[in-house]
């Protein structure tokens, strides 16, 4: 980041705005994810609802970054660090709104199959659950104090997800086999998992987007994978 | 491949330094563009390739500039042919008080280029093509050239530069007086003659450095602060003042 401010007052300002609202977007984000795993934690179905209704302030929160973007590009020809936070504002605001969304379908899942699943199912979703909201924390914190090792370390530790939702999976599939009248609630349960593993591929790509925002390169080699 | 490479080069005007060992190589049959805030030396510079700055009698230069072999700054350099290879346009198009073929011929006639006055017409006819300005004015030749547009004119001067057919094409700021369509005219003109020239382009505006040219120096104080591929320079530059310049946070 570059210590001086622009000649141009309001392109500061702009600049400005457009950071805020992607953190803004981010808690809206992570308020959802809190709400949609203490529903199922709580057994409160009333979180659920409320993480599907904040998904219309994520939305909002996205086509208003979107509307900064083009506006910047058009009026103030962007360009180095102020090109890379433009065009990043833009691709993180759009993982932040499928974070929002899968959380939002995993609250719509918890009101199919009620709150009453076997309490090691419920303990294996929370505990990736929780996992999943560290990496968006972690990351949205890498985005707002620009810390390059915090997006690294986001970026090396999504394997963990990557094995807990393998694991969780094998368990759910082991406890259908046992109990075949599960079925329903079974399958709803893999679909969770499933969105919880991809609530960590998108705090990934967001990590991604910081590191190139703060050095100009991009994450090389390949990510580790469980 | 490198066309002209300078090394340690110093320019005093008296006993004020306007540049300090600026060493860069201009690649050959690209474009680049010196960017940097009035008075950085970007255009003292760009003087030095065609030894502009002789007419500026406390003028001094150290240092080497090599166009190939050819040691530039040499005082026995015969600076008519230089110029005849290094061509220059400038920021307010000059066109002579002269009709508009007499602007382009004015050249190739001093110089001995053509035999005959069809080969003079083919001469002139083809500089105007290059230039883009052919379609616009055949039928016309005879008119006067300063009573074309601003973006004709310069599109005239820049047609008189290449009639000579210099190997280096050297314009200082050649759109700041003109309107955008002009504008693009001559960027897209840039586009075509670096198949065949090279170009040296000293620009105020930011985005036509990124537009036109594949290289970037930026200047400042007299000092070349940075020299690079310009997608890097835009994108990714390495120093901090080249990047508070270009993003508007210089002062």
């Amino acid at each position: 980041m570059s210590e001086k401010s622009h000649i141009v007052k309001s392109y500061e300002e702009q600049l400005q705005l457009l950071k805020d609202t992607i953190v803004k977007m981010g808690a809206s984000v992570e308020k959802q994810l809190e709400q949609t795993i203490q529903s199922l934690v709580k057994k409160d179905t009333s979180l659920a609802d409320k993480s599907i209704k904040d998904d219309e302030k994520t939305d909002k929160y996205e086509l208003h970054i979107e509307e900064q973007v083009v506006n910047l590009i058009a009026l103030r020809q962007p360009m180095a660090i102020d090109l890379r936070e433009t065009v990043v504002a833009l691709k993180v605001s759009s993982d932040l709104e499928r974070i929002g969304d899968l959380a939002k379908n995993i609250s719509k899942r918890t009101l199919k199959v009620g709150t009453d699943l076997p309490s090691d199912i419920i303990k294996n979703l929370e505990i990736a659950g929780l996992k999943a909201a560290k990496q968006v924390n972690s990351v949205l914190n890498a985005y707002l104090h620009r810390a390059k090792d915090t997006a690294e370390n986001v970026w090396n530790s999504d394997e963990e997800i990557d094995q807990l939702t393998n694991t969780n999976m094998e368990a759910a599939i082991k406890h259908l086999e046992k109990k075949k009248e599960d079925i329903n609630k079974i399958t709803q349960l893999l679909f969770m998992l499933k969105n919880i593993e991809r609530i960590g591929d998108h705090a990934t790509n967001i990590a991604e987007q910081v590191y190139f925002l703060i050095t100009g390169d991009y994450l090389e080699g390949e990510r580790p994978k469980g | 491949m490198t066309k002209i490479s300078a090394k340690n080069v110093n320019v005093f005007y008296g006993s004020k330094q306007a540049l300090f060992d600026v060493s860069l190589d201009i690649m050959d049959k690209e474009v680049t563009a010196l960017i940097g805030p009035s008075g950085c030396g970007k255009s003292t510079f760009l003087r030095c390739l065609n030894r502009m700055n002789d007419v500026i009698d406390i003028c001094k230069v150290e240092g080497s500039i090599k166009m190939d072999e050819l040691e530039l700054n040499s005082r026995k350099l015969d600076v008519v042919r230089l110029r005849e290879n290094v061509g220059m346009v400038f920021q307010k198009p000059n066109p002579f008080p002269k009709t508009i073929y007499e602007n382009v011929s004015y050249g190739p006639t001093i110089h001995g280029m053509a035999q005959s006055k069809s080969e003079l017409d083919q001469i002139v006819e083809m500089s105007l093509k290059k230039a883009a300005l052919w379609e616009e004015v055949k039928d016309r030749l005879d008119e006067i050239g300063t009573g074309l547009s601003g973006g004709q004119q310069q599109r005239l001067c820049i047609a008189r530069a290449i009639s000579v057919s210099p190997e280096v094409i050297l314009m200082d700021e050649p759109c700041s007086a003109l309107d955008p369509i002009a504008t693009a005219q001559i960027e897209e003109l840039i586009d075509d003659l670096k198949k065949e020239h090279t170009i040296v382009i000293v620009t105020h505006s930011m985005s036509q450095a990124a537009r036109v040219s594949q290289k970037t120096g930026f200047f400042h104080l007299g000092k070349l602060i940075e020299f690079g591929d310009t997608e890097k320079i835009f994108k990714n530059p390495d120093n901090q003042q080249t990047q508070d310049y270009i993003t508007g946070r210089f002062g």
